[in-house]
């Protein structure tokens, strides 16, 4: 059996990654976690300067998972390479830099800054993330600004470049081909959904912005339908990220057509989430006689 | 800090809807101070989907036993109080900065409702640094007033709202009738609701006395990594994470708001 997934020269070692913005600068999990079985820890977003990110309160809990309202609070691309990148060069997962900002100039020189730093494997280009008012999923939501931005980071590196999809559209299928169509090495999906929680007493909003990002395991079957979806839509791989706080969530992903996963808001439940998860995806494959990620797939047809 | 399955050794009920919980606590776990935390996944549901951080109320270094007080008000305290001796509990910690000792020798500990746990820790582990720490606790009746295991010498004053129990006030009205040798080489220790460390904070800003608070904040992961519980500073280009650089702060770091 060889679950392993090949990203230009990436080697995920585990199909199992961890998510932006739930997993810090990976030292913060240091000594609870089996970095071993992470075979991709994907960094919280990273922006040309700090940003301090939104007013409290930034977190509201629902039904089966969670809002957020974070916004990109971040260290800033040089910090992230002074401070951040020496824990990260010393743990055996990848190391794949989430990038953030409010136009094109600022995922241009958050990539240019990084595509030179030993340890950096990859980009995931967040143009989904709900929480700011420019950039983010203002960007994702529009083919034409996809493709602008995937052409201009694929003139800038040579790493894997993975483009991170909202599911805040009509057709997220179509956002993919975009970014297929100017280089992108692979899609990750899906950022978090927009959603909002009104507080009773005040009668408004309980995150200061309105909204916020919706994840956990209520989000799970909308992550798995756009999988399939994307999957069957572009020739490059997906990255199944949403809703997995079990292997067998996991296992949905992968037969929905995800090369590999990411566990997100589950680590904040269970710090130990990924390398279950990795165990149980591996187990389940030995018992079904899965050798590959393309027996799922075929499987899952 | 670790994440472990703490064996439950005793739930007991110290005042209406106030709990304390008993844990074992495994010898390969580090020793927690007062100020600390855990947080429990309760019962790795769905919904509630979060682990609930609480301060930690107690630690014996003889029998390796810490305790948690809580308040009964949603449905992961529901289920921490429907739990059982002999059952475990999934546990990280212990987390977080802890309230450490000035230069000032006179404690007067300030708690209010859910923040009585950590000030009783705090109480009885300064009788063991020799102190005779002053320990005021509010509540808004009574009925809420817990029954507390503390050293004999710590001296203790309950404050309540409605004047059904000592004294008829807030905890900042109880300080304000102290004499001033009782404030000589003070400090305070406070923890509880946001509007009683804030009155704390300007009732000791005028007065000199050095004031350490200890926030609770909605956490997500409580190591750091989620930056969702962060509090604003007097420096606005700069928040803290409770989980991270708390959860006990210097009052004057804070923007009380």
């Amino acid at each position: 059996m060889d679950l392993t997934f090949r990203l230009v020269d990436a080697i995920f070692s585990s199909p199992v990654g961890v998510a932006s913005g739930t997993f810090g600068y990976a030292k913060e999990y240091e000594g609870l976690v089996d970095f071993g079985k992470i075979g991709a820890v994907y960094t919280k977003a990273v922006t040309p300067e700090p940003r301090v990110g939104n007013p409290a309160p930034r977190l509201v809990e629902t039904p089966a998972g969670m809002l957020n309202s974070i916004g990109l609070a971040n260290v800033g691309v040089d910090a992230f390479i002074a401070d951040k990148m020496a824990f990260l060069r010393k743990i055996p997962s990848l190391v794949m830099v989430n990038v953030a900002g409010a136009m094109d100039s600022d995922y241009e020189r958050v990539v240019e800054a990084l595509e030179g730093v030993e340890g950096v494997d990859g980009f995931e280009i967040n143009v989904s993330c709900p929480n700011v008012k420019h950039g983010g999923m203002a960007l994702g939501t529009d083919p034409k600004l996809v493709a602008g931005i995937t052409r201009s980071l694929r003139a800038r590196t040579k790493k894997p470049l993975i483009l991170k999809l909202s599911p805040n559209v009509t057709d997220i299928g179509v956002m993919a081909e975009a970014a297929e169509s100017e280089g992108a090495d692979a899609v990750s999906c899906i950022n978090t959904l927009v959603g909002m929680a009104i507080d009773l007493r005040t009668k408004k909003p309980v995150l200061p912005l309105g909204t916020g990002g919706l994840s956990g395991p209520a989000i799970l079957p909308v992550a798995v339908a756009a999988v399939y979806k994307v999957s069957r839509r572009v020739k490059i791989p997906v990255i199944g990220i949403g809703g997995i706080t079990k292997w067998q969530d996991a296992v949905q992903h992968l037969l929905a057509g995800a090369s590999s996963i990411q566990v997100g808001s589950g680590t904040f439940a269970n710090p130990r989430l990924a390398q279950e998860v990795h165990d149980g995806i591996l187990a389940w494959a030995r018992e079904e006689g899965v050798m590959t990620l393309a027996d799922f797939h075929a499987l899952g047809r | 800090m670790k994440q472990f399955d703490a064996e439950i050794l005793e739930n007991r009920e110290l005042a209406e809807d106030y709990f304390e919980m008993f844990l074992a606590w495994p010898e390969d776990v580090r020793v927690p101070f007062p100020g600390q935390v855990v947080s429990f996944n309760v019962d790795k549901a769905m919904t509630p989907f979060l682990r609930r951080p609480f301060a930690l109320a107690s630690f014996r270094k003889e029998t390796r036993v810490a305790s948690v007080i809580y308040h009964v008000r949603g449905p992961a305290t529901i289920k921490m109080a429907a739990k059982r001796p002999g059952e475990v509990i999934d546990t990280l910690g212990p987390r977080g900065f802890y309230f450490q000792l000035g230069k000032e020798r006179n404690p007067l500990l300030v708690g209010g409702g859910v923040g009585t746990g950590p000030m009783v820790f705090a109480a009885n582990w300064l009788t063991t640094k020799g102190f005779t720490p002053r320990l005021v606790l509010g509540y808004r009746h009574r009925d809420l007033v817990p029954r507390l295991d503390l050293s004999p010498l710590v001296r203790l004053s309950i404050c309540t709202d409605d004047g059904s129990q000592g004294f008829h006030g807030t905890t900042v009205a109880f300080l304000d009738a102290l004499t001033a040798s009782d404030l000589d080489d003070a400090f305070v220790w406070a923890c509880g609701p946001n509007p009683m460390l804030k009155a704390l904070h300007f009732w000791t800003q005028p007065r000199g006395i050095s004031c350490k608070v200890s926030l609770e904040e909605v956490m997500a992961c409580g190591v750091g990594a989620c930056v969702g519980c962060t509090v604003e500073t007097t420096d606005a280009r700069q928040m803290v994470r409770v989980c991270t650089e708390g959860p006990v702060f210097a009052s004057e770091v804070i923007r009380w708001t």
